[in-house]
């Protein structure tokens, strides 16, 4: 499978010790890779975020192009911030003048500060999603929420909703893009035009593919009702998402490296 | 006047290192009047043969042409409405509150003065009175009806070409008729290509068979031609059933026999391989 | 059971059942007067042109709908008592017409548990059952698998796997062949014999298409939401009337096997493949 085909932060099933993380460790571990980028003081404290996150790429054994895909798409961002924050109205010094406008030393670099700290953040989620299957997830997910069930949070009703949206994104993407072509086959122009004249034609497209999925829903509901399904009460999971020892030691210990590493560097 | 499939082919991702030959040397000749059925088990690239001959993708060699003009991603707006496609389950691009208006949307949007006119004579063509059901709502049609409709909104923008992908799939027998007519009306002004993975709706109307397997055509010829070469057509390509009996009935018996697509026929065939009347 | 609410193997067992639908204010008659009973280890191919009332009689069949007039009872039990709804599609697994809507699961293993995730199974026991199951179907190796990698008939062939890992005592598929392929369509009747003749399901198929009647102990017309035949295929095939006022089609190869038995050769009339003729005149 080359690189080109992983969609950014999709699954990648490969054998590691990143993958075999609990992943309530994996996010445990993600907040606190968060933590740190926001408590360091410099380039050295993000230097050394970088040296882990390099290293975690490493041991999870994903392609590192698939890892670095999801730079491409902020890089407009990244962009923004370090122009944001360069650009200066008549500065008294500037590395570089365009016109009133012009590039400020410091400023690029405290925008290059803020640009290395998004792709750091970037690269760290891809690395979740690219170890971590979407059931997984979504699991972690509802154990995290669960002690919120008593405040009225439907933990498990939204794990079971997300699980289905996750599901059935492929096949959506595919019913709206034969949806597209024949519109579009019918004269229907999707991509010319000024802007109220796409939206205009964008309609048909919207309106057949949301009637689509009502039904797709509606389907879905009557084939989940007579497998049993009744809510989150009384069910139970053929998988058991437990933190082991080592899934603990390894939060715990990664946790309180990366805090100090924020607090000190 | 022809749409001409010339040693066409078909790679995904071509020149790169991935790259993943869908169709290769096919050649496919259409007249108006005239109905090609293009057969082939699931993956054959027949889905992509359609693609190629309306212009959705380019072929990677080979060329494709409309009445003489090349047929490209980028010609293919210039020669807009030449070659209808109707897709598999069409009745997923229903958008308008009522049929009429659903139908009318290609010649609307080509800019013809009136497409409603264009639309009536379009549901007229598939058997749909416009007076009974222009006005009703196409999320309640029958499944016949839906599938006539979906056809109806093609033929409304009088194509020279109508390419079907599976027709008749998912239709009970009185739908399946409704359709095998309609396709017969819109026979007497178009040239017809039909793609499915069951031969048995309309085999016999057809005049030229094309069997895909794997990309490539295992056969190309008239449907009798087509019963005759029965046993040398590939693994994953099937006769319908009565021809096939007959053809079993020959290989038990070590006689010849010519296939036939009649049941009568075929009775009679195989009654006397099997010594006469009992 | 015990509690004596219940007859286990009694069967799914309609009695007088009539169903209309309630639409702007006007009522849709769907099914009329039907009566029949499906048992466990048979096959009851139901066949009916669209419209005529299939799909409504698979839906009454576990409580999607209830009955309006008369009784339907699913080894003794009330699929219209609130009580006893869970129990009854515990009981009464379905299938439907379309692959891609009635699988819930990420991948495929996660599919087949649902069922028994929703029942409540511990988790060991759900392990075995979706093993169980998938190796039922024919689909080993897959439990990873994303729906979206299979083709229509594997999708199928899951969704009965996802059925059988309730342990139902009865499978009622909805026109499961609908969206196949016929090599799809053929796995899936396979199936269906299978687990009607060889683990005594019973299995309750609908469809449109009389070619599916090959395998079926008894076959059940409807026509206009009523019941115009029961019998066995032999029987129905042979009358071309009862196929053709119900709006159905023979098959060419049925109408091969009906000219055969007319010259007086001895071709059963369920005889639906060109083997099983030429297996008949050349036994």
């Amino acid at each position: 499978m080359s690189p080109a085909r992983i969609a950014i932060g999709q699954y990648v099933p490969v054998e590691s010790p990143v993958h075999r993380l609990n992943a309530m460790a994996k996010m445990g571990l993600l907040t606190a890779f968060t933590a740190a980028l926001f408590l360091v003081h410099g380039f050295v404290g993000l230097a050394a975020a970088g040296v882990v996150l390099v290293g975690a790429v490493a041991l999870s054994r994903v392609p590192a192009a698939a890892a670095a895909r999801g730079i491409a798409a902020v890089s407009t961002i990244v962009a923004f911030t370090l122009l944001a924050n360069g650009l200066r109205w008549r500065p008294v010094t500037a590395l570089l003048r365009i016109g009133p406008l012009a590039l400020d030393a410091e400023g690029l670099r405290t925008g290059a500060f803020f640009a290395l700290r998004i792709l750091l953040l970037v690269v760290a989620t891809t690395l979740l999603t690219l170890t971590t299957s979407p059931v997984e997830i979504t699991e972690a997910l509802e154990r995290l929420l669960r002690p919120l069930r008593p405040l009225g949070v439907p933990a498990s009703e939204l794990a079971m909703t997300l699980t289905i949206a996750l599901r059935f994104v492929p096949t959506t993407a595919e019913e709206t893009e034969r949806i597209v072509t024949a519109q579009s086959m019918r004269g229907a122009r999707l991509d010319s035009g000024g802007p109220v004249a796409r939206v205009k034609a964008w309609v048909p497209v919207l309106i057949a593919v949301f009637f689509n999925l009502f039904r797709r829903a509606d389907d879905l509901a009557v084939a989940m009702e007579s497998r049993c399904y009744h809510g989150g009460e009384g069910r139970t999971s053929m998988r058991v998402s437990r933190m082991r020892p080592a899934d603990w030691a390894a939060l715990l210990s990664g946790a309180a490296m990366l805090i100090a590493m924020g607090v000190l560097l | 006047m022809a749409l001409i499939v010339a040693e066409a082919g078909f790679a995904y991702n071509a020149g790169r290192g991935f790259e993943n030959l869908a169709l290769s040397g096919i050649d496919m000749v259409v007249e108006p009047g005239g109905l090609t059925l293009v057969l082939g088990p699931t993956g054959s690239g027949k889905s992509t043969l359609l693609r190629l001959a309306s212009g959705l993708v380019d072929a990677t060699e080979g060329s494709v042409t409309v009445d003489g003009e090349a047929m490209s991603t980028s010609a293919r707006k210039r020669l807009r409405g030449r070659v209808g496609l109707v897709f598999q389950n069409p009745e997923s691009q229903f958008f308008a509150p009522t049929v009429l208006e659903d139908v009318a949307f290609g010649p609307r949007n080509f800019g013809r003065p009136r497409p409603e006119d264009d639309g009536r004579e379009a549901m007229r063509q598939v058997g749909l009175d416009p007076d009974e059901f222009g006005g009703r709502t196409p999320f309640e049609l029958s499944g016949g009806e839906a599938r006539r409709a979906a056809v109806a909104g093609v033929l409304a923008m009088s194509p020279d070409y109508l390419l079907l992908d599976e027709p008749t799939a998912g239709l009970d027998a009185r739908g399946r008729a409704a359709v095998r007519a309609a396709i017969a009306a819109a026979r007497e002004r178009a040239g017809v290509v039909i793609v499915t993975h069951d031969a048995g709706d309309f085999l016999a109307s057809a005049d030229r068979v094309l069997v895909l397997f794997c990309g490539t055509s295992a056969f190309s010829g008239t449907p009798e031609e087509m019963l005759s070469a029965g046993a040398s057509l590939p693994a994953g390509v099937r006769l319908p059933d009565v021809p096939r009996a007959m053809l079993m009935a020959a290989d038990r018996t070590g006689t010849a026999v010519a296939p036939s697509l009649d049941p009568l026929v075929a009775a009679r065939a195989l009654a006397a391989m099997a010594g006469g009347r009992r | 059971m015990a509690d004596g609410t219940t007859t286990a193997g009694s069967g799914i067992a309609f009695e007088g059942v009539s169903f209309a639908y309630a639409m702007d204010g006007s009522r849709r008659s769907a099914l009329r007067d039907v009566t029949l009973t499906l048992s466990p280890g048979e096959l009851l191919v139901v066949v009916g042109a669209n419209g005529s009332g299939k799909s409504t009689l698979a839906r009454l069949c576990n409580g999607l709908l209830i009955a309006t007039v008369g009784s339907v009872r699913v080894d003794g039990l009330d699929p219209a008592d609130p009580d006893r709804t869970w129990d009854v599609r515990s009981r009464v697994a379905m299938v439907f017409q379309d692959p891609d809507n009635q699988i819930v699961g990420t991948v495929v293993e996660d599919d087949v548990a649902f069922g028994p995730e929703n029942l409540g199974v511990e988790p060991k026991e759900i392990r075995r059952r979706v093993d169980a199951a998938l190796a039922a179907v024919g689909l080993v190796g897959f439990d990873r698998r994303e729906p979206h990698m299979l083709s229509e008939g594997q999708k199928q062939r899951l969704a009965v796997a996802s059925a059988l890992a309730m342990e139902p005592a009865y499978l009622v598929m909805d026109e499961p062949c609908a969206m196949l392929d016929p090599e799809g369509r053929a796995d899936v009747l396979a199936l269906a014999d299978v687990l009607a003749h060889e683990r005594m399901h019973g299995v309750l198929l609908v469809t449109h298409d009389l070619a599916d009647v090959a395998a079926a102990d008894r076959v059940a017309v409807l026509a206009g939401g009523e019941l115009t035949f029961l019998g066995t295929p032999d029987v129905l095939l042979g009358d071309e009337a009862a196929v053709t006022s119900a709006g159905l089609e023979m098959p060419p190869v049925g109408l091969l096997a009906a000219s055969l038995r007319g010259m007086g050769f001895d071709v059963p009339a369920r005889a639906l493949t060109p083997e099983s003729i030429v297996g008949a005149l050349w036994p």
